[in-house]
């Protein structure tokens, strides 16, 4: 026999040693569900590494600064601060869209972290609209405008969503559209809630009628978030239940809902001296029924019953976001319309402006820029080296931050 | 690579793949969970956008680098054997030990072959199992043409040396 007819005769014989077509199968598709599932551990992935090191590098090294920072110290911190709180109509309003908001996203390097500045300013085109019609009412040029920059902003917030499907991020996902879903319904009521405050008059009404649209916008992203999220979280769980991991995810979807309860509830008690007595009787509802669905989840997963723990889940997760949202447009429209109480009426426009601008300037004026906004700013929240945290893969509780800051801060006032 | 594309490379290597885990651990079960392994870490890395040039080499490779893993887990020593790899010489003609297999059926060999150190082993399954040529191993094994051919020459007089014994 040649070393060749040997060779082929091992091979052979080697061949009979395979996968039955039943294991080729099974294996096959738990290579198509790790294929599929999301999110894949950010810290196997180099691309991050760079980009989160460039990042740091970035506040080390000033002077390597991206054009938008550049912008910044041309119109100088202290204007770049003063616009932090112009309205539309206003004269460094320009700037605040232009410059500051520019430096959101520009600083803003992964998609999670870009979908969260782009969040913010959409909030922040709502939040002006809510401004503009506590103070005296919103124009009709001041609608379109805001309008239009709105969509434009939800345009931006889509394609940077699909980036992140695209990236396999869906996981990381779910805390933003959480987010957005919250975020603008809950601005979206303050809104409508204001625009029905303003005194009976010819021009009032029509500005409700200025402020349906964008109201109505908001409320249509925000239920596409929330869809978003609910089919997402659906997609988790079927494949938590391909990979076998059924009682450790169904667990954790436990515990983390119920985190989220005592989050929005610990927000309720900070805010209750802002919160009318029956607004906080009905959130006490809503959170008592999200607490018993996760009761009835916990019962469920002792019982084995892995597709009832995740339905019960969702709902109690649903009853939760509904409860915080409820907080938050009544603290929101609260402190709006407490700001406003004295200044409604006779006065000029004019004075209302003045008038904010020397508060602005005085609360900012012996503080660091980045310092301040980090601690103080109302809007902007330059996002740095959180988001590198959170590129590593840690779950970053959003709404922790500018919400719950401006919340705590409106209740200090 | 699409995802398309990489269930293709899963449906033609997935077998080759499992065969090589087979032999070198022989433990069927744990070749399977390997297997599983492989292919995955495989698609995560080109998932991130790398390039892979030889997709059947970039396999074995993860492959043999996923069973060391195993090996060291298990606590397997190599033996005194694997000291005379290092010192290289002219490699002889493969035909030289043809001869040597008159005797032996495939089967038996295949049966020896879990009885060799682990890098004897490791070569004769891939030039016997795999069909890999001595270059490829080299490439697999990071290590010079030479040293494999030699190592496989050595593993085949040993692989002899065993059915011999059994024979006599």
């Amino acid at each position: 026999m040649t070393m060749h007819d040997f060779l082929v005769n091992i091979q052979k014989e080697a061949a009979k040693t395979r996968l039955s077509p039943r294991e080729k199968s099974a294996i096959r598709k738990a290579v198509l569900t790790a294929i599929s599932a999301s999110p894949r551990p950010l810290h196997a992935t180099s691309g991050t590494f760079a980009l989160a090191s460039i990042w740091r590098s970035l506040w080390l090294l000033p002077r390597a600064l991206p054009a938008s920072l550049a912008l910044v110290l041309l119109v100088g911190v202290g204007t770049a601060f003063a616009a932090e709180g112009a309205l539309p109509g206003d004269f460094l309003y320009p700037i605040k869209i232009s410059v500051n908001e520019k430096v959101l996203t520009a600083v803003a390097l992964l998609p999670k972290a870009k979908a969260s500045a782009e969040t913010r300013i959409l909030e922040r085109r709502l939040e002006e609209a809510a401004e503009l019609e506590a103070r005296g009412g919103l124009s009709s040029e001041a609608s379109a405008e805001l309008s239009r920059r709105f969509d434009e902003g939800a345009e931006r917030l889509a394609e940077t969503l699909e980036q992140m499907e695209e990236r396999g991020e869906l996981g990381l996902a779910v805390p933003v559209l959480e987010r957005i879903s919250v975020g603008m319904a809950s601005r979206a009521a303050v809104l409508g809630r204001i625009a029905r405050e303003e005194p009976e008059q010819g021009q009032e009404s029509s500005s409700e009628g200025n402020s349906k649209h964008i109201t109505a916008e908001a409320k249509r992203v925000s239920n596409v978030a929330k869809r978003l999220r609910e089919s997402l979280e659906e997609t988790l769980v079927a494949e938590a239940r391909a990979t076998a991991a059924v009682p450790v995810a169904a667990k954790s979807q436990i515990d983390s809902v119920e985190a989220r309860i005592k989050h929005v509830r610990s927000l309720r008690e900070k805010n209750s001296a802002r919160i009318k007595d029956d607004v906080a009787r009905e959130v006490e509802e809503t959170l008592r029924r999200a607490e018993e669905q996760t009761r009835d989840a916990r019962e469920r997963l002792e019982a084995g019953d892995a597709d009832a723990v995740f339905s019960r889940v969702l709902e109690s997760r649903g009853e939760t976001e509904e409860a915080h949202q409820q907080i938050e447009a009544e603290v929101r429209a609260q402190a709006l319309l407490d700001k406003y109480a004295n200044r409604r009426g006779g006065d000029g426009r004019e004075d209302n402006a003045g008038v904010l601008r020397v508060e602005l300037n005085t609360k900012f004026k012996n503080l660091r820029p980045l310092e301040a906004e980090e601690r103080e700013s109302d809007d902007i929240r330059v996002r740095t080296n959180d988001d590198a945290h959170n590129a590593d893969g840690e779950e970053n509780e959003e709404d922790d931050t500018p919400e719950d800051n401006n919340l705590r801060r409106r209740g200090r006032q | 690579m699409t995802e398309h594309d990489f269930i293709k490379t899963y449906d033609e290597w997935a077998d080759a793949i499992f065969r090589h885990c087979s032999f070198r651990l022989s433990d069927r079960e744990a070749a399977k969970d390997l297997t599983q392994d492989i292919f995955i870490r495989v698609w995560e890395y080109v998932s991130r956008g790398e390039k892979v040039e030889n997709m059947k080499a970039f396999l074995y490779r993860v492959a043999h680098n996923r069973i060391v893993d195993e090996f060291r887990k298990r606590g397997r020593i190599d033996s005194l054997e694997t000291l005379e790899d290092e010192f290289g010489f002219d490699v002889p003609e493969e035909e030289s030990v043809a001869d040597l297999f008159d005797t032996f059926d495939a089967r038996h060999a295949l049966e020896a072959i879990p009885r060799l150190t682990p890098r004897y082993r490791e070569v004769l399954i891939m030039r016997f199992v795999d069909g890999l040529p001595p270059k490829e191993i080299a490439g697999i094994l990071k290590e010079p043409e030479n040293n494999i051919s030699v190592r496989i020459h050595r593993a085949t007089r040993k692989l002899a040396a065993l059915l011999h014994y059994d024979h006599a």
